[in-house]
């Protein structure tokens, strides 16, 4: 056993990290992509662990597509005051903008 | 049409104002003989003090149930009830009391139901059954909301006769069927599928049932919709049609019991994750969606930002079917676990206050305490900010939101307008400002305990891999005293036990084979001293079966055996069955004891598992950089990567939600820095989250590894050059 993912996982966190660059554009067709990718391993025991990463990978992006109706109260993108202070921006500097 | 289009407008609802026979929801169709014992139970119900009574004589008299009935008859209910029956069209002779008695004797241990008793409180009277008016359906629907959960919880269902169904140590099954179609991939029972029988129906009263039971499913009460379902299905049957209601129903009651499977687990859990972690509180808001693994396979259980579990349907009936043996899998139960840490919040939180505030009005507070925190005070004063500045966090705010705030005393608006160009047409125009009152200042959360933080904080990759590695991380930790205080930490796995690196030996073979070897020693020597040939003969043969028994060879042992037998001493071969016996026992032991659920669980929280993401095998890297956290942050206190003290700064973390994991990191490296934590205010505090956000790992490459030590040298350096 070691940290490497397996080739499923692996797609499964690509996918991820490209709804993550747009999560507002992606996330919910990221999520049917992973779904897609899940399907054919359920119920397989032999793909127990590739199925578990990409189970990883789908909550993640379910968790990221909720998180965005959360934040606006009905969907759109949203901006994350602690995400843009994290990324060295001011919000008066963003304000003023 | 719409649900709340039907309740506004109920397609039975003239029919119901001319029934002969008001029905009871949450009884009728229960196994309730007829319509006025229902009428009689459901005034018992609503009636605490009688209610109280009537089970004080099922508890005086518990193998009389004709006393039981007269007592209710003569002296519980009272006369003008009788009278109000009649007055509605029904007939008091119809009440069976006896049924009445029987129920009351059979459930005299139970608790008093108390939704009942807070949902209705307020004495009710026959007669104003028949107020089936608009206004009186939704407490109609209460009503039967609070009466059906009284009934139906998931250790205890009535059959189709109206008795109680139980199942020591599981649910009960009336819908064996419907148990295996959901198995098969039935799909749950929805509105729409409900809505479609109440549109094929030509009856009204089966349609006024219908019409509750979408009402109530639709309102997220899937017991009331069962009982409704029953109702419906009842009418429907004497009219030759009930079939395919009682299906729905059955369908539907199934779903009722395996969610409620889950969310007695997540219950109990939720309280033990608090205990564990000590946390304040737990986010989760008691709801469970269930969901099919073939329509979502993406994901096993989320906790959604409005609290609510979604958990896959096929995990949550192994939960259900778990009848209290050998766990077959233990993974519903980790997963549960997971789920539910996540959830941990620290104490306070939001108030009251806060949450009676329209989601407008919280999102434009947040926003502005957001921007307020990020002022020069670090948050210690509000500034003024624009509606523009308010939209940029939260886009649905109006200048009506900003108004009614401001109204209310949460806002106050600058005495004065600023103004700025537009930055597209660079024409000046000017705005007016608020800032956040001390009221409003009061009732907001801090920001790294408001949803919208938490939910914000997760669109970053990093905010997400941090929540699932603490939070799975926290799992491994946890999970052999969570299943302990669960209850299942003694069930044994499908998972051998070892001891000191060695299969650990059942107990069980082991006694039963100490027994079989005194048994076969006894043949042996009395063989031995029997000088006969087949006797000599049988005498090796007991010896090879010893030897056998010696080497764990069972089957060689069976061999042996059967060459005693051959001896045809009716004592040998009686003594010789008795060893088959004990073989036949030790074979179905096995040899090898059975790790529990919290054996199991402990051997997975190995570091070294961890490290290699051979734990619960979820989240392998994000949980072996969280361990490499707080071995790191755990080292800086003088403790090994093994200590208690791991574990301990792993909850800290894990007692914030999503927004504020990453803070709590950054108040640990200041710990460790010795470093006085309010120079750290505002921006040295951000630029350390900053700083461990973008060094914390992003992939399987780097995970054993943390930014600990960059983040406390940076710590050391601020706090050396600001003295």
């Amino acid at each position: 056993m070691s940290l490497e993912l397996t080739p499923d996982g692996t797609e499964a966190y690509r996918i991820l990290r490209w709804a993550q660059e747009d999560p507002a554009g992606r996330a919910a067709e990221a999520v049917g992509q992973v779904n897609d990718l899940a399907r054919p391993l359920l119920g397989d025991t032999a793909q127990a662990q590739a199925l578990a990463e990409v189970q990883d990978a789908g909550t993640m992006l379910a968790r990221l597509a909720g998180s965005l109706a959360g934040v606006t109260g009905g969907g759109g993108p949203a901006e994350s005051v602690s995400g843009q202070m994290a990324a060295g921006g001011t919000i008066s500097g963003q304000a003023s903008s | 049409m719409s649900i709340s289009a039907q309740l506004a407008d109920p397609p039975g609802i003239s029919v119901q104002l001319d029934l002969a026979f008001p029905d009871v929801p949450g009884f009728k169709g229960q196994g309730w003989s007829t319509q006025e014992t229902v009428m009689v139970v459901r005034w018992l119900f609503a009636n605490p003090a009688a209610w109280d009574q009537a089970m004080s004589t099922a508890r005086a008299y518990p193998g009389n149930p004709h006393t039981v009935a007269d007592t209710l008859h003569e002296t519980i209910v009272p006369r003008s009830e009788l009278d109000a029956i009649a007055a509605a069209g029904g007939d008091p002779a119809k009440v069976n009391w006896l049924e009445i008695g029987h129920e009351l004797i059979e459930r005299r241990d139970d608790p008093r139901p108390e939704t009942v008793t807070a949902q209705l409180a307020a004495p009710v009277t026959i007669s104003g059954q028949l107020d089936l008016s608009a206004a009186s359906r939704q407490k109609a629907h209460d009503t039967a909301s609070a009466t059906a959960k009284a009934h139906w919880r998931a250790d205890q269902v009535r059959d189709d006769h109206g008795r109680w169904a139980r199942a020591p140590g599981g649910t009960a099954d009336i819908t064996g069927r419907f148990d295996e179609a959901q198995r098969g991939g039935r799909k749950p029972v929805t509105v729409k599928d409900i809505l479609a029988e109440w549109r094929k129906s030509k009856d009204d009263l089966v349609r006024s049932h219908l019409n509750r039971a979408a009402a109530a499913l639709d309102a997220g009460d899937r017991d009331a919709a069962v009982a409704e379902l029953r109702n419906a299905s009842t009418y429907a049957g004497v009219r030759g049609s009930g079939d395919r209601l009682h299906e729905l129903a059955a369908s539907l009651s199934d779903e009722s019991r395996t969610n409620a499977t889950v969310a007695d687990f997540a219950t109990k859990g939720a309280k033990a994750v608090t205990g564990l972690l000590g946390a304040g509180h737990n986010g989760w808001n008691g709801k469970i969606d269930l969901f099919n693994a073939e329509d979502q396979p993406a994901y096993a259980a989320v906790l959604n930002w409005d609290g609510t579990m979604q958990f896959q349907r096929e995990l949550a009936q192994k939960m259900r079917d778990d009848a209290g043996g050998p766990v077959d899998d233990p993974q519903p139960y980790a997963v549960a676990l997971h789920e539910l840490i996540h959830g941990a919040l620290p104490a306070g939180g939001e108030s009251a206050e806060w949450k009676a505030l329209a989601p407008d009005d919280r999102a434009a507070l947040d926003a502005l305490g957001g921007m307020d925190k990020a002022n020069v005070s670090g948050g210690a004063y509000a500034t003024m900010h624009s509606l523009a500045d308010v939209r940029k966090y939260a886009p649905h705010v109006t200048q009506d939101t900003i108004d009614s705030l401001a109204g209310r005393g949460l806002l106050e608006k600058s005495d004065f307008t600023s103004s700025r160009a537009d930055p597209k047409t660079g024409e000046w125009a000017s705005y007016h400002e608020w800032k956040m009152t001390g009221k409003a200042r009061d009732m907001t959360p801090a920001p790294q305990q408001t949803h919208a933080m938490h939910s914000a904080a997760y669109q970053n990759p990093t905010g997400a891999s941090v929540e699932e590695g603490f939070t799975e991380l926290g799992t491994v930790h946890h999970a052999p005293e969570f299943f302990a205080k669960m209850g299942i930490g003694d069930r044994p796995t499908k998972y051998t036990a070892f001891e000191a690196g060695h299969p650990k030996v059942n107990p069980v073979y082991a006694s039963t084979k100490a027994a079989v070897f005194s048994k076969l020693a006894d043949q042996e020597r009395a063989l031995s001293a029997d000088p006969r040939g087949p006797q000599q003969q049988a005498a090796q043969a007991a010896r090879r079966a010893v030897q056998s028994l010696n080497d764990d060879n069972l089957p060689g042992a069976e061999d042996d055996l059967a060459e005693l037998r051959q001896l045809g001493d009716p004592d040998v071969t009686q003594a010789a069955k008795s060893i088959q016996a004990g073989l036949d026992k030790m074979q179905a032991a096995g040899y090898a004891a059975r790790a529990t659920m919290s054996e199991y669980a402990k051997r997975l929280r190995d570091p070294g598992r961890i490290a290699k993401g051979d734990a619960w095998r979820h989240y392998g890297w994000q949980t072996a950089a969280a361990q490499s956290w707080v071995q790191d942050a755990a080292k800086a206190e003088g403790k090994g990567p093994k200590s208690p003290r791991v574990r301990d700064l792993a909850d800290e973390i894990n007692r914030e939600g999503v927004g504020g994991k990453v803070p709590a990191m950054v108040r640990q490296v200041i710990r460790a820095a010795g470093a006085d934590p309010d120079k750290f205010q505002g921006a040295p505090f951000a630029a350390l989250e900053t700083r461990i956000r973008a060094q914390w790992p992003q992939g399987p490459d780097g995970a054993q590894s943390s930014p600990w030590a960059s983040a406390l040298a940076a710590a050391q350096d601020y706090d050396r050059s600001h003295p």
